[in-house]
């Protein structure tokens, strides 16, 4: 089993690293792979919307050049668990965050198939991962988490997750507090050697 | 400035719908007489300098736009960016006629302006201070221009005075009025009623004027906004020009 962790702290902001230090380590406990990938320092662009990871280079990314975007990718289709770590920005993710998940477009393909009276892109893959998506503010409130619960709700309807685990924490939580959620959630998430 | 600016938050740039959408809307909205522009966030993201340019463009307009393709159910990444670097500017500032202005050429440079539902309904009343300067004249008639946005639910109603406040003559921009009271202070002011979420928008007005003696001088003056708290207006700057009429031919020949 492999974890990606997505840390999507701005530069200007949280850093988010005692959550991602807390995951990583209870990974580590437990003998799984982890790799976390702070967004901000990486040289990720951002989607173009062009299509050709659908229509010319079915699954990779041609449109983008010179980035990491398509490594990252690999890292994801190829993990067990994908990890958001975000600000909570207007209720979603922060950019950086944003900019990550809209680079899985090729791991979707560009045929529709109704879930629910909805349509929503094929999968590509037989299999994905669950996620974990974790945001924080310093100030949480009713409306805010429901539209990030809500956001990730879609999101699971889009990338066929097994599972997935959404909350929202507030920036002045004890650490130990965190910690003991944090483990309650990777439990929730099924996630064992 | 724009009244209304369009910001496109599509990854594609300018050959995406959201473009085409936007031009369209830029074009209806100039048939209305509406100002108008658009902005593709991707191109403004590059360099600081190209932010502050959108930044800039944002701290002015009366009215924002964003249209942008939904990516993954909500607002794609540019648009996510553009509303982090709006918080992080903090741009608006809930003060309706809250502006920063050169008081040497009364030139407004930056306005800003609620979010467009936080508006104080009512009446406002912003009225300038003395605009001729010259003395031992008897201004007897002046025409008021406007440059201005109007909104039809909102109305206004503008007065000159010719005597320094003690009588405002009602007058309707555009038309020569002749003054029942005559005197050589000349003073404007306008009534603005709005609503909660929408108020007219002055930009400037250019007052022509005539007396029956020689004129001193000629020139700008400060504007003093009285107002209570009521609707959102702008007024950018006043220019005084004298016309001379009736005395024109005794200076010519005095001069000669």
């Amino acid at each position: 089993m492999s974890v990606v962790i997505l840390n999507g702290s701005l530069k200007s902001g949280n850093q988010h690293l005692l959550y991602q230090n807390i995951i990583e380590k209870e990974l580590t406990s437990k003998g799984i792979s982890c790799e976390s990938i702070i967004l901000n320092k990486t040289d990720l662009k951002s989607c173009i919307g062009c299509f050709k990871c659908w229509d010319t280079t079915p699954g990779i990314c041609s449109g983008v050049k010179g980035d990491s975007g398509t490594e990252i990718i690999r890292k994801v289709i190829h993990s067990d668990l994908i990890v958001f770590l975000t600000p909570l920005t207007f209720g979603g993710f922060s950019s950086e965050l944003k900019k990550v998940i809209e680079r899985f477009l090729p791991l979707l393909q560009a045929g529709v198939v109704l879930i629910k009276g909805e349509s929503h892109h094929k999968k590509r893959y037989d299999r994905y991962p669950s996620i974990l998506a974790i945001a924080t503010t310093e100030e949480v409130d009713d409306e805010g988490v429901e539209i990030f619960k809500h956001l990730m709700h879609r999101l699971s309807l889009n990338f066929y997750p097994p599972k997935y685990v959404a909350e929202v924490f507030s920036l002045t939580e004890k650490e130990k507090a965190v910690e003991e959620k944090l483990k309650q959630f990777l439990a929730i998430l099924e996630v064992v050697k | 400035m724009s009244e209304v600016l369009i910001l496109n938050g599509s990854g594609r740039g300018k050959k995406s719908t959201s473009a085409g959408l936007g031009i369209y809307l830029v074009n209806l909205l100039k048939e209305e007489n509406i100002d108008a522009n658009m902005l593709t966030i991707r191109n403004h993201l590059n360099s600081k300098e190209k932010t502050k340019i959108m930044i800039d463009a944002i701290s002015v307009a009366a009215h924002i736009i964003i249209i942008a393709p939904l990516y993954d159910d909500c607002q794609p990444y540019n648009v996510v960016k553009a509303q982090e670097i709006i918080a992080e500017s903090r741009i608006s500032s809930y003060g309706d006629y809250t502006y920063v202005a050169n008081r040497s050429s009364l030139i407004i440079l930056r306005h800003f302006e609620s979010a467009g539902d936080t508006y104080v309904p009512g009446n406002v009343l912003a009225q300038s201070t003395k605009l001729s300067t010259a003395s031992g004249i008897t201004i007897t008639d002046a025409t008021l221009t406007v440059d201005m946005w109007h909104h039809s639910l909102c109305s206004y109603e503008f007065y000159l005075s010719a005597d320094g406040g003690n009588h405002w003559e009602a007058v309707d921009p555009n038309v020569l009025h002749a003054f029942s009271n005559t005197g050589e202070d000349l003073r404007w002011r306008v009534f603005l009623t709005g609503l909660r979420d929408r108020s007219d928008h002055i930009h400037s007005v250019t007052i022509n004027y005539n007396y029956d003696t020689i004129p001193v001088v000629s020139e700008y003056s400060f504007l003093i906004i009285s107002s209570g708290y009521t609707i959102l207006f702008i007024i950018i700057s006043v220019a005084a020009l004298s016309v001379f009429k009736k005395k024109k031919k005794s200076l010519k020949n005095r001069l000669v």
